[in-house]
C-alpha cells in the first residue's frame, strides 16, 4: 500500500489497524480526505481487521492509544555508547521467557514483541558452531523521541502497569552532558523530562582500561546534568560489566559524584554472567517507580477559631 | 435449544483432525458427561471427517488438513441433565492461523466468530513448538567473539508468537486486557501428551515449564475459573500414516485416546471432558 492516510496518528498503510476504528478503512472520511501523499487508485477492498500495534518498537503516536488504558511507568535507560543499557534490557526479556518475573509481577503482555524478539535473536543462534553475540549498537538516528520497549505487568494485588523502557543511543546522552540544549540531544532531553524512573550505567569494563579517564569524566558529567533535572524521581546507579573491577580511586571518584548529585540513587553491579544481576536491576527500578509518590495533602489554614468562620474557609476574616 | 459458539485455534499438525474424529466416536458410540442427541440421529454431513474416520479405523495417521479448508460439522449434543445444544465444530488447515500471525490481519469470519464465541479451544503440540530458551546460559558459556553474524534465526521463539497471536486475536475480538477476563473461557489443550516427557504432574505446570511467557500471560490475564489445562492425546500413541495400529482395528477407534484433567491429573478417557467444561455443562 503506497497510499498513506490523511491523519497522521494513522498507520494504515503500514498494515495497523484504522486509527479512527473502521475495520474496513476505505471508508473512513479521514482516508477518503485527500492525502499529500501519491494518489494511487485503490485495488480492492479489504474488509480484514487489523491492530494497531506492528510489534515494532513504539513511538509518541502509540503511546495515546496504548497509555490512557492505565497507569504506566516510563524508565529511561541513561549511559554513554556501548555500556550495555541495550544488553540489561534484552537480558531481561529472556529472563521473562524463562519465566521469572519483574518486580515479583506476572507478564501481562507487550505491544513490542517483534522488537523483543529482534534483539533477542542476537543473542540465539541455531548452529553450534557459531558463537553468540551481544546486542548491537543501537542506531543514533535523527529521532527526537527513542524507541520505546513495551512490557505488561500484573502483580498479586491485581495491580496493572504499562512499563515503557526507553532504549536510546548513548551518543544522545554523551552529548547532553556536555551541552545540555545541543540540537542532537533532543531525544535525551525527552527521555529526561518525561521518564518517571532511571537506570544509570557505567561501563565498568571501560573503567578498567586505558579510556578509564575519560569514562570516569562522561560518567561523572553525566551523573551530574541528570541531578539537575531529576528531583525525587527514583534513580538506579549500574556499575555494568561488573565482573571488571575498576581502580579504587576511579570508582570512589564516581560515587563521590552520585552522593552529591544524585543522593537518593540506588547502587547495582550487573553482569551477564550471572543473568538475575540485570534482573534485579530493573525490578529495583519497577519498583519504586510502581507507587508514584503521594501528593502532599492540602491543609486549609484555620483564620479564625468561631465554627461559622471556619466554615467560610479563608474569605472568614472578609 | 442453546446454541453455543466455540473457537477452534491450533496451528498445523496440532491434532485438530484427530481430535475431531476421536471426539466424534466417543459422543457417538462411548458417550461420557455429553453424547449426540438421538432424535436428531447423526450429523447430516460429516463428509470433512470422512478421511479420518477411514484411517482412525485401520490404525493408521490422518493427512494433513488442506490449507484453505474451511468446513463446519453441526454436533447436536445433549448432556447428562438433558440441556440440548447445537454445536457447530469447525475444522480447517492450521496454516490459518500461521497467516493471521504473519500477516496481523484477521478475516470478516475470523472476527464475527472470535467476537460470538463463548470459548476458546486452544490446541498446543509442545514437543513440536520451537523455544530458545538457553540463550543466555550460552552467551556465558561460550563469550562473544566480538563479530556479528550475518544469519540469526528469524523465527519467533514459540513464547512469543503465541502471546502476540492471543493479543491479536483478543484486540480484534474488543477484549481489553486491563481487568482480567472472564469471556471468552479458555481451553488449552497440550496435544500428543503420549510424547510430553516431563516430570511435572499437572497439564498446567507442564506448560509453564514448556511456554513460561505464555503461562504466565495466561495466568495474569483470565481470572482462574475461566481458563484450564488439558492434556490430550486423542490416539493414546503414535500412529503412522502407513502402518497399522492392531488395537484400533480390533478394539475400534473409540477405545483409544485419553484426557489428563486440569485439576487431579489424572488420566480420563471421556475426551468430551474440555468441550464440557468450555460449555459449562
Amino acid at each position: 500500500m503506497t497510499r498513506k492516510c490523511s491523519n497522521p496518528r494513522c498507520f494504515v498503510h503500514d498494515g495497523e489497524s484504522c486509527d479512527e476504528g473502521n475495520i474496513n478503512h476505505l471508508e473512513c472520511a479521514s482516508w477518503a480526505a485527500k492525502s499529500s501523499e501519491d494518489e494511487t487508485s485503490e485495488v480492492a477492498t479489504n474488509n480484514s481487521s487489523r491492530v494497531p500495534w506492528s510489534g515494532s518498537a513504539l513511538g509518541l503516536v502509540d503511546l495515546t492509544n496504548l497509555v490512557p488504558r492505565g497507569r504506566s511507568i516510563l524508565v529511561g535507560v541513561l549511559g554513554a555508547q556501548n555500556s550495555g543499557k541495550t544488553t540489561l534490557l534484552t537480558a531481561n526479556y529472556l529472563q521473562l521467557i524463562k519465566g521469572k518475573k519483574v518486580s515479583n509481577a506476572d507478564f501481562s503482555g507487550s505491544r513490542t514483541l517483534g522488537a523483543w524478539e529482534s534483539l533477542a535473536a542476537h543473542i540465539r543462534f541455531e548452529d553450534s558452531a557459531r558463537n553468540p553475540s551481544f546486542p548491537p549498537h543501537t542506531p543514533r538516528g535523527t529521532g527526537r523521541v527513542p524507541g520505546l520497549l513495551h512490557l505488561a505487568l500484573r502483580n498479586q494485588d491485581e495491580e496493572f502497569r504499562d512499563v515503557l523502557l526507553a532504549d536510546a543511543p548513548g551518543e544522545w546522552f554523551t552529548r547532553w552532558s556536555v551541552k545540555e540544549d545541543a540540537p542532537e540531544a533532543e531525544g535525551a532531553r525527552w527521555v529526561v523530562k518525561h521518564a518517571d524512573a532511571f537506570i544509570v550505567m557505567a561501563d565498568c569494563d571501560r573503567l578498567c582500561g586505558s579510556e578509564r579517564g575519560t569514562t570516569r569524566r562522561e560518567t561523572r558529567e553525566l551523573i551530574e546534568r541528570l541531578g539537575n533535572h531529576v528531583g525525587s524521581r527514583p534513580v538506579v546507579f549500574v556499575w555494568a560489566k561488573s565482573e571488571n573491577n575498576p581502580p579504587e580511586k576511579i570508582e570512589s571518584a564516581i560515587r563521590q559524584a552520585l552522593t552529591n548529585s544524585i543522593p537518593h540513587a540506588v547502587e547495582h553491579r550487573t553482569t551477564t554472567n550471572i543473568p538475575d544481576t540485570l534482573l534485579a536491576a530493573l525490578t529495583n527500578t519497577v519498583d519504586l517507580a510502581w507507587l508514584p509518590s503521594s501528593a502532599k495533602a492540602v491543609t486549609v489554614p484555620v483564620l479564625c477559631n468561631q465554627p461559622y468562620h471556619a466554615f467560610r474557609g479563608h474569605y472568614g476574616d472578609s | 435449544m442453546e446454541t453455543p459458539e466455540l473457537l477452534l485455534l491450533g496451528g498445523p499438525n496440532s491434532g485438530k483432525t484427530h481430535y475431531a474424529g476421536q471426539l466424534y466416536g466417543r459422543l457417538r458410540r462411548r458417550p461420557g458427561v455429553l453424547e449426540l442427541r438421538n432424535d436428531q440421529g447423526t450429523p447430516s454431513d460429516l463428509s470433512s471427517l470422512d478421511e479420518v474416520f477411514n484411517c482412525l479405523e485401520e490404525g493408521r495417521a490422518a493427512g494433513h488438513t488442506p490449507t484453505d479448508t474451511w468446513s463446519e460439522i453441526l454436533l447436536p449434543l445433549v448432556d447428562r441433565n438433558g440441556r440440548c445444544l447445537d454445536l457447530r465444530w469447525p475444522d480447517y488447515g492450521g496454516e490459518q492461523l500461521n497467516s493471521v500471525f504473519e500477516q496481523r490481519e484477521i478475516s470478516e469470519k475470523w472476527r464475527s466468530r472470535l467476537v460470538e464465541a463463548d470459548g476458546w479451544m486452544i490446541l498446543i503440540r509442545l514437543e513440536s513448538e520451537t523455544t530458545f530458551d538457553d540463550a543466555l546460559d550460552q552467551l556465558v558459556e561460550r563469550p562473544s567473539d566480538g563479530s556479528t553474524p550475518s544469519a540469526r534465526p528469524e523465527t519467533w521463539d514459540a513464547n512469543a508468537k503465541w502471546v502476540e497471536l492471543l493479543q491479536l486475536l483478543l484486540h480484534v475480538s474488543g477484549t481489553g486486557s486491563h481487568k482480567r477476563l472472564k469471556k471468552p473461557k479458555l481451553a488449552i489443550l497440550l496435544s500428543c501428551y503420549d510424547e510430553v516427557n516431563s516430570s511435572q504432574g499437572l497439564p498446567c505446570d507442564v506448560l509453564g515449564e514448556y511456554l513460561p511467557l505464555l503461562s504466565s500471560f495466561i495466568n495474569s490475564n483470565w481470572s482462574s475459573d475461566s481458563f484450564s489445562v488439558w492434556g490430550l492425546s486423542s490416539l493414546g500413541v503414535p500412529l503412522t500414516p502407513d502402518n497399522s495400529n492392531d488395537d484400533f482395528v480390533d478394539e475400534g477407534p473409540e477405545e483409544q485416546g485419553w484426557v489428563i484433567s486440569p485439576e487431579s491429573g489424572k488420566q480420563d478417557d471421556d475426551l468430551s471432558k474440555p468441550l464440557a467444561w468450555l460449555l459449562e455443562v
